[in-house]
């Protein structure tokens, strides 16, 4: 035994004080131990979420790689669109062209005659040649070069005075020459001269040419809001009243009307000119231009269409349902089709025509046409007015198939018809709002379609609204605000994804 | 560390320090992991966070994610760590009760067994 005091500093440890102190250390082993697994727990819930985190970053990824890929898809084909439009423009004027060269290539024995006569001093005998041709010009079929060089010979005769012509003769040769070589309406004075004018027989005629000459210089895009169209109507309407023998003043005044909206009015003057062309069917296909008698058929047809889409078609002719009146409007939209594709303008010409039998088959409710029409068309040249018949036709189709409906067509399930409806809707949403003739379309769709056509043009409205106030000066970078193609604030419920 | 001599009680010692030292180190890096993951689950949920927890983050909630996990693996490497040392002073300390019991050869069986699983 040690003298030695135990103090804890001093004392010596037994086995029993590291037994006691081997027992605390197994209790804090068994301790580090549970906070081990603790912390693996933790590890593993942390790498669960980064798995998840990561998940959903390459998901999101994807989908806007995917965005990306649909955007590119839907500027390409509106590029390729505008591309085969510039394209058609070009054929259009290579068209005229060589219509007017084919005119005057048929006339070609009238420029030898004239040159002929007025070296012989005898250009009295053309005179009149000359005033039909003048007359022919006002009601629609434009003078050609050989047409104009009688003309302007007359002229010269006339004011040498060579020759003498009766009443406002020479000044309505004058004045339609003036219109043929400037057409941008500095014959607008002479023949309105012309028009207030006594000479019975050229009044109608100086009518007809002002209706053609307001017509012509109308804004194309806002026919609604533009005076000269007002003015293209009364003057067509005064012709007609003394007497106008010729299509041009009623095709002018349809086409006036049908754009702001008169569809009633606008089918009775294409009806009119249509009955015209039918009275006088052997003399209208020699001289009459292929477009004009085109524009008959596409304007009766378009108006139909917009009558039946209101039921209304029997208020302009008590013999016509909206059954009648859909065929009717087929036939004249089918005739009109072949004539551009015959008088050159190819499938692209074809389709500008046969875009608008989309609407028949809506009115018809007769999805399955609707949709291989529209499909038919969009494989030449994505068009507003088709896409917007495409997507109702898919919706529709989707709806059906939602409902519990049978699907119309092999291979066409929900899925595939919502894929159709949400493609046509980005491509619409890329498109120009001027391309969609806002009024016009919703004229030519059934009404409960009109909140379908307010969702459609959304995004191009936004962008044509921003376009205008950077034109005002109004907005800096207005496309900068704008929404991508995808913004989905603009898309349908049905696209949502 | 002092190597292991038959001065078995302060050999314990500095294991018990170390471990100490550990310890804390554990439980500020496993609360360091928490708070990370409660950032990133608040981040998650859209709840505004303090000025300098925006700037950290950098505008990726992400990095709150890497920063827990960071923490956690420091915190399972510190923890593993301890349960070597507590073993080691378990070891230890049964080495010393044999020596104090005369059982030599048993201690020297122990510690070659433990150099030997080392």
């Amino acid at each position: 035994m040690s003298d030695q005091v135990d103090t804890p500093q001093t004392r010596q440890k037994t086995v029993n004080d590291i037994w006691l102190e081997v027992q605390r250390e197994q209790t804090a082993f068994n301790r580090i131990i549970r906070w081990l697994v603790g912390l693996l727990i933790i590890a593993a819930l942390i790498a669960a979420a980064a798995a998840a985190v990561s998940y959903f970053e390459f998901r999101g990824m994807q989908d806007a790689h995917q965005k990306s890929i649909q955007d590119a898809r839907v500027l390409a084909k509106l590029d390729s669109g505008e591309a085969a439009r510039e394209r058609q423009n070009m054929t259009l004027e290579l068209i005229e062209i060589r219509e007017a060269s084919v005119a005057a290539r048929e006339n070609a024995q009238l420029v030898r005659s004239v040159d002929r006569a007025a070296a012989d001093g005898d250009a009295q005998a053309l005179a009149q040649l000359a005033i039909a041709a003048a007359k022919d010009h006002a009601a629609g079929i434009r003078l050609n070069t050989a047409t104009a060089h009688l003309v302007a010979t007359i002229i010269d005769e006339a004011d040498t005075g060579a020759l003498e012509l009766e009443g406002d003769g020479l000044s309505f040769l004058k004045a339609i020459e003036m219109d043929w070589t400037s057409p941008t309406g500095e014959a607008a004075d002479p023949l309105r001269a012309i028009a207030d004018g006594d000479d019975m027989d050229l009044k109608p005629y100086a009518h007809s040419a002002l209706a053609r000459l307001y017509y012509t210089n109308a804004n194309n895009n806002n026919l609604q809001g533009d005076s000269k169209c007002d003015q293209s109507i009364s003057h067509g309407d005064t012709a007609v009243a003394l007497g106008i023998d010729a299509i041009g003043p009623s095709l002018w005044k349809g086409e006036c009307l049908r754009k702001q909206g008169r569809t009633q009015e606008a089918y009775r003057a294409f009806a009119r000119a249509h009955d015209w062309y039918e009275n006088n069917r052997t003399y209208a296909d020699e001289t009459l231009p292929m477009d004009h008698i085109r524009r008959v058929h596409h304007g009766v047809g378009t108006t139909l269409i917009a009558l039946a889409a209101r039921d209304e078609a029997q208020t302009v002719d008590s013999a016509l349902d909206t059954v009648t009146a859909l065929d009717l409007a087929e036939q004249h939209l089918r005739i009109a089709s072949d004539m551009r594709v015959q008088r050159g303008e190819g499938r692209l010409g074809e389709v500008y025509t046969a875009e608008n039998l989309g609407f028949v088959a809506v009115k018809r409710e007769d999805w399955p046409v609707a949709l291989d029409h529209t499909s038919y068309v969009d494989s030449i040249v994505p068009l507003a007015w088709n896409l917007t018949v495409r997507y109702i036709a898919a919706a529709e189709i989707y709806q059906s198939l939602a409902d519990g409906g049978e699907a119309p067509s092999a291979g066409l399930n929900r899925t595939t018809a919502r894929r159709i409806a949400c493609d046509t809707e980005r491509t619409l949403a890329a498109m120009r709002y001027e391309y969609f003739d806002e009024d016009e379309l919703r004229r030519l769709l059934p009404a409960k379609y009109a909140e379908t056509i307010d969702t459609l043009i959304a995004k191009p409205k936004a962008a044509f609204d921003a376009r205008q106030l950077e034109l005002e000066g109004r907005a800096m970078h207005a496309d900068s605000a704008l929404p991508t193609v995808l913004d989905e604030s603009f898309m349908s419920e049905l696209c949502r994804s | 560390m002092p190597p292991l001599t038959e001065d078995f009680e302060s050999y314990v010692l500095e294991l018990t320090k170390r471990n100490r030292r550990l310890l804390v180190m554990l439980m500020a890096t496993t609360a360091a992991a928490a708070v990370a993951l409660l950032i990133f689950l608040l981040a998650q949920l859209n709840v505004d966070m303090p000025y300098f927890i925006d700037v950290a983050l950098r505008g990726d909630s992400y990095h709150a994610l890497n920063a827990a996990n960071l923490a956690v693996n420091v915190a399972v490497g510190i923890a593993m760590r301890v349960w070597y040392l507590r073993e080691d002073k378990m070891t230890t300390l049964l080495t010393h009760a044999m020596v104090l019991d005369n059982e030599k050869e048993a201690a020297i069986r122990v510690l070659l067994s433990k150099k030997i699983n080392k």
